[in-house]
């Protein structure tokens, strides 16, 4: 082999590794950011109010359509009228938030899971 | 150098009597703990048992969607506007400015209290209760003491509803009578 061939070889060699390693880190880098938009998505409690995570098909069409337009305008003058409107506007989303108490901690309770110390009133259950 | 030693001494004793606090409040979560009837409970009725955390899990997160939405409407579609509104034709709106800061902080207690409560949950789920019943229990206890804190939450939000249609109400009575 001549030293020209040789050098060619070298070079051929060369160009060879680089594809690999633009392959490699390139799948690398993916990988990465993969991690951190799911750390993101973990971290950031988008996770908690995502029901198209698997286990939630049942109530998944059981979300509330968001009735639009709501908005309040917020430029305009100000007057009895206006003021009217707003409190009716007001009032009705206000009576939907706290209609009900939310997260109440008897359904976690021992009696609710049947897992409570008197074995008569989880029969009588 | 007296200082240095000072400090010192200052130091192992904040550790020494924070040591002695927490092992008390690890004592006092293990006399709260699981009996052995519940135990027996546990392990004979694992899948029951996980079957309605499923249940709770998947409605607290619808919950927590609908709520979020309505949480969200009022603070963004309803609040804000009418305070920039009101700042546009130079009133007083600071009672009701007031009001909503707190609002959107007790939102944002929400969110992260939600999301830890959530976490816990799922937690307590993955738990073999057969196998560790006893850590199951501990695990579901914590859940229900971040559910409340959950709770407690959404009582300071609702709160802050009714505060802010009371400075809302006055608001509009002190418009209405310079008029």
């Amino acid at each position: 082999m001549t030293e020209e061939q040789h050098e060619e070889h070298r070079a051929y060699q060369l160009a060879k590794n680089r594809f690999v390693i633009l392959i490699i880190s390139s799948i690398a880098i993916s990988l990465l950011l993969v991690c951190i938009a799911l750390a993101m998505y973990a971290w950031s409690g988008a996770a908690q109010v995502d029901l198209s995570r698997p286990g939630y098909g049942d109530i998944r069409n059981k979300v509330d359509e968001v009735e639009e337009p709501t908005a309040f305008p917020n430029s305009g003058p100000i007057d009895k009228e206006v003021l009217d409107s707003y409190e009716k506007l007001y009032d009705k989303t206000a009576s939907q938030v706290t209609s009900v108490n939310t997260f109440e901690s008897g359904v976690l309770s021992d009696e609710a899971l049947r897992i409570n110390e008197d074995p008569a009133a989880t029969a009588n259950q | 150098m007296t200082s240095k030693r000072l400090f010192s001494v200052f130091a192992i004793t904040a550790v020494l009597t924070g040591a002695v606090f927490a092992g008390g409040t690890v004592s006092a979560e293990d006399s709260s703990t699981i009996t052995d009837l519940q135990l027996v409970q546990i392990r004979a009725r694992c899948s029951e048992v996980k079957a309605t955390l499923g249940r709770v899990h998947a409605n607290d997160a619808l919950l927590r969607v609908n709520r979020g939405q309505l949480y969200e409407r009022l603070s963004t579609k309803l609040a804000a506007p009418l305070n920039s509104r009101i700042a546009l034709n130079r009133l007083d709106g600071s009672a009701l400015l007031t009001v909503t800061s707190n609002y959107d902080q007790h939102l944002n207690d929400f969110r992260t209290h939600y999301q830890t409560y959530e976490e816990q949950l799922s937690a307590t789920m993955r738990i073999d209760c057969v196998n560790q019943p006893a850590k199951f229990y501990d695990s579901l206890q914590d859940a229900r003491a971040k559910r409340q804190i959950v709770n407690e939450s959404s009582q300071r939000l609702a709160s802050d509803i009714a505060e802010y249609k009371q400075a809302f109400t006055e608001f509009a009575r002190s418009y209405r009578e310079k008029k």
